[in-house]
């Protein structure tokens, strides 16, 4: 069954991962290009050395190429993501299908693609907002932890609400409450370090479009990594 | 301790082959390729998956 798992999941997330990346070259990445310019120009990023040239701190590391080879490891790793998640659904829909009687459907994988789209992103960004590239934010590793219990908590609720009888379906109201209790991480100076105020002007604007963009791409990407699912697992898997 | 690993053995590939331990199975799998997307630290990782990292609103940078 593990086996017919990966295999399903690996089939999902080429399609899932081929429309992430379809929305995503359309509405999302154009945002993100725009933005990097800034990042680029901002002068506390660029250093001078000793033997007198200088440059930026990130060209150390190898990174793709801008064109076809940066968008090639972008589709990749929008497939990876996708089977990650693809997983995680699958085992989820047999546990609660096991558990819980919840029958598996492209319908319910509608529903499952909804919690995933809450729990994944709708409530960490509306702790961590989605962010532009030259954006100030607080310390990485903060967010990531809070990142992480916010998905957990948002999960545990949804599940709670779903799967608890009577009033113990109450416990949701904790899971909810909880990352908001401990405060998504701030940075200490919010939005753009930018000089020009001209540039700031316009990194709000990019940075607002850019909630709107994510929402939608992720909103497609998990109706569809949900529904695809539900129905891959019916056909594809049996157990 | 023959006895006993060889109990062992049998009780794990009984549990390997029960369904939930295949979910759980499924779950860290899929936890662990996202981790790898959205998380690692290195900046290689973190130059290849830097717009996808973006678009799904994982804290980057």
């Amino acid at each position: 069954m593990f086996r017919s798992m990966v295999l399903t999941a690996l089939g999902v997330a080429l399609v899932a991962g081929l429309v992430l990346s379809a929305v995503q070259a359309l509405h999302v990445s154009p945002i993100i290009y725009a933005a990097e310019v800034f990042e680029i120009a901002a002068p506390d990023v660029v250093e001078a050395h000793n033997d007198g040239h200088s440059h930026a701190h990130n060209d150390e590391a190898w990174s793709p190429a801008d064109g076809m080879e940066r968008i090639g490891y972008t589709v990749l790793s929008n497939v990876l993501s996708a089977f990650g998640f693809a997983m995680i659904l699958l085992a989820a829909m047999f546990m609660a299908r096991d558990k819980a009687q919840l029958n598996i459907s492209w319908l319910a994988g509608l529903g499952w693609g909804l919690a995933g789209y809450l729990t994944f992103f709708v409530v960490p960004a509306l702790g961590l907002s989605p962010e532009i590239p030259s954006m100030e934010a607080a310390v990485l590793e903060g967010r990531q932890a809070w990142w992480v219990l916010a998905v957990v908590a948002t999960g545990l609720a949804i599940a709670s609400l779903v799967f608890l009888p009577g009033m113990a379906k109450l416990a949701a109201v904790v899971f909810v409450a909880a990352p908001w209790v401990v405060g998504a991480p701030q940075p200490e100076v919010h939005g753009f370090l930018h000089p020009d105020a001209q540039a700031v002007a316009t990194l709000e604007g990019l940075q607002s479009q850019f909630i709107y963009a994510t929402a939608l791409a992720n909103g497609l990407f998990w109706l569809t990594i949900g529904g695809l699912t539900a129905y891959a697992a019916t056909r594809f898997i049996k157990a | 301790m023959t006895t006993s690993t060889v109990i062992n053995t049998q009780a794990s590939s009984q549990a390997l082959a029960s369904t939930s331990v295949q979910m759980v199975a499924a779950a860290i799998l899929g936890m662990v390729v996202l981790m790898g997307v959205g998380f690692a630290p290195m900046d290689v990782a973190h130059n290849a998956a830097h717009d996808t990292r973006h678009s799904f609103a994982f804290p980057c940078h």
